[in-house]
């Protein structure tokens, strides 16, 4: 599903260098609910950010279903988040002008090729999915963080894709919340089969995990698949 | 979702920015309708006293006279014996022959409190078939028209007022006659006209072209005939209308031509082509104006959609995760930009219509200024505006594209970026 090979991130701003991924290299299988772990700065979100195609890579390759990222310009790689990944955010970033249907719809009308009853169904579905049943119309705002973290996992796997990629989704969370939130993906995972890669420095999301990669100073430290069932 | 409904709905998301650019867009809208609608009017009036009073539709000129017409020369003539070739050419249509000299009005009665002189256009005119041509005729403010074979003087309002003449008063006329001579003469002042056209009320003095061909030696010599070609409705000037005046006066002149008579006919654009050049200049001078009334509503626009993309920075970025292409996010600003300009044109043309309207029925009085200023418009008081349709429908047009065409360039750096910093330091 991913293969990660000899993969350096390097930022430069002016004459600073700072290098945020050194050489990383792993695989991932379809399917799999893995967690990026490690503490603020070690390149967890940098990781992400490239299977994701949301930034370039410095050195090495990213396969991603057998795509080489590395090769594709921004016209492919918009492609590929349109097409193969769902993205869920640390702080949600649902359009607030936008209802939770809306905000989860406009994934699908990004893709094309469905009508818009088609579109609603599916969105009302996934929402449903999710729990959020009776809210379709309420706007972010109306909604509780839990909620929009809800409708932000909804907009990402409504288009079913093979990849959902999840930065800190618990972050912004209390407790509790959290951990209902990591327990709907770890179900959605399982129902729809779709990999899932998050990023987290929660305990308790780990515990969710069926595979822990725990990063440090931008290397991989462990890769830890005692959850895995 | 469509990218209108979404940009309006971003646009109403921030409705106190939002109303004060819809609000500078309107203001530019409102000022650009009503002086347009002003320009307009002011052209209308211009021409069709230009034409009412002054130049006919054509005029037909003895050899060589059209290009020193300004110096009044008294020299050239149309001659009686060419005059039925000219009439047989002109085959009914209203004609007026005139002969035009320069003359020095003395006030030396006792009836004048002041002594001394103006200098004046004296135009010796035929006063029943001026009528048919000019509008002189019915405008006359006191006293009343000339009748053929009157010995008295009729005077533009204000060349009577710096006389200091009433009806009444006698005035001395010193000019010269047919080969130069001096002549003076009594006249008597029996009317004076009040007309729309300032050069007439300031400088024009009539009297009968009977009673100028004797006392000036014409022998049946004029130095123009004025023609009406379209008839009387024919003030406004249409473009295919002024085109076909064109070509009248050009088979005109071939006719007399083909007649072998020895004149010269031109249309009231070619004579009056001086004043048209100046209507052109003041509207480049307005359009200029107009320019940057728009200029400052499109840095408004550009100012808020600048703010509207800082602002939404994060927005971007989520969009650009889910796939959504650069152009397509500019569309959404520029939808954004549009329905502001919308907003803006909309409120602008009602705003603008209704002062057109105002403007129309009620005009503006600029008298106090034309009396004694030659701004080049044929106008002497109020000046009323016309509705400009085809004017108003390119302003908005205009306004709608350029605002839209600023709201393609905020976007612009923070699209160039990567999705993952724009996401990082968005807001």
């Amino acid at each position: 599903m991913i293969s990660v090979e000899k993969v350096c991130k390097v930022y430069e701003t002016g004459a600073q260098r700072v290098t945020a991924l050194r050489d990383i290299s792993l695989e991932i299988a379809a399917g799999e609910f893995v967690a990026l772990a490690g503490p603020s700065g070690s390149g967890k979100t940098t990781l992400l950010n490239l299977i994701g195609c949301l930034d370039s890579i410095t050195s090495g390759e990213i396969t991603l279903s057998g795509t080489p990222l590395a090769r594709l310009d921004a016209r492919g790689r918009n492609a590929m988040r349109r097409d193969r990944v769902g993205f869920i955010f640390q702080s949600y970033n649902l359009i607030p002008v936008l209802s939770a249907r809306e905000n989860v719809a406009l994934a699908l009308e990004v893709v094309g090729g469905l009508g818009a009853r088609d579109i609603k169904n599916r969105v009302d579905r996934m929402l449903a999915e999710v729990g959020l049943s009776g809210l379709e119309d309420r706007r972010p705002t109306e909604l509780s963080g839990g909620q929009q973290q809800r409708v932000s996992i909804a907009r990402a796997l409504v288009k079913e894709p093979p990849l959902v990629l999840a930065d800190e989704p618990t972050a912004n969370l209390d407790s509790r919340t959290g951990e209902e939130t990591i327990a709907l993906m770890e179900s959605l995972n399982r129902l729809h089969g779709t990999t899932f890669v998050f990023s987290t420095h929660d305990q308790m999301v780990m515990n969710h995990a069926r595979r822990v990669i725990r990063l440090r100073d931008g290397e991989i430290a462990s890769d830890d698949r005692g959850n895995a069932t | 979702m469509n990218a209108l409904t979404m940009a309006a709905r971003n646009a109403f998301r921030y409705g106190k920015r939002t109303l004060v650019t819809a609000s500078s867009i309107a203001a530019a809208v409102m000022f650009a309708i009503a002086m347009d609608g002003f320009i307009a009017g002011s052209e209308t009036e211009t021409i069709r006293n230009l034409r009412d009073f002054e130049t006919g539709e054509a005029t037909i000129y003895p050899p060589g006279y059209f290009a020193d017409r300004d110096a009044l020369p008294f020299d050239r003539f149309i001659e009686l014996a060419d005059r039925p070739a000219i009439e047989s050419v002109l085959a009914g249509r209203p004609a007026t022959p005139r002969a035009i000299l320069s003359c020095e009005l003395y006030l030396t009665e006792e009836s004048f409190a002041v002594p001394g002189s103006v200098t004046a256009v004296l135009f010796a005119v035929d006063p029943e078939r001026d009528r048919a041509v000019f509008k002189t005729a019915s405008s006359v403010s006191a006293g009343r028209w000339l009748k053929s074979g009157d010995s008295g003087v009729v005077l533009g309002s204000w060349l009577a007022e710096d006389a200091r003449a009433k009806v009444g008063y006698t005035l001395t006329v010193e000019c010269r006659g047919r080969g130069g001579f001096y002549q003076t003469f009594d006249a008597p002042v029996i009317g004076i006209v009040t007309t729309g056209d300032p050069p007439v009320n300031r400088d024009a003095a009539f009297i009968c072209l009977s009673y100028a061909d004797e006392l000036l030696a014409l022998s049946g010599g004029v130095t123009e005939y004025a023609v009406r070609l379209g008839g009387a409705e024919s003030v406004t000037g249409s473009w295919a209308r002024d085109r076909r005046l064109a070509s009248e006066t050009a088979r005109i002149r071939e006719r007399l031509a083909a007649a072998r008579v020895d004149a010269d006919a031109r249309d009231w654009r070619e004579i009056g082509a001086d004043t048209l050049k100046l209507l052109r200049a003041q509207t480049g001078e307005t359009t200029l104006y107009l320019f940057f009334i728009f200029a400052i509503a499109a840095v408004g626009i550009t100012n808020t959609m600048l703010m509207a993309v800082l602002e939404r920075t994060k927005e971007i970025g989520t969009l650009r995760a889910l796939g959504f292409g650069r152009a397509r996010i500019r569309r959404l600003f520029l939808a954004e930009g549009f329905i502001i300009a919308l907003i803006g044109s909309a409120a602008g043309l009602v705003l603008g219509a209704a002062l057109t309207w105002y403007l129309t029925v009620r005009g503006m009085d600029f008298g106090f200024m034309l009396r004694e200023m030659d701004i080049g418009y044929r106008i002497t008081g109020v000046i009323r505006s016309a509705w400009n349709i085809p004017g108003i429908a390119r302003t908005v047009l205009f306004t709608l594209a350029i605002s839209t065409l600023v709201a393609w360039f905020p976007s612009g750096a923070v699209l160039r970026r990567e999705v993952a910093d724009i996401l990082r330091n968005g807001r």
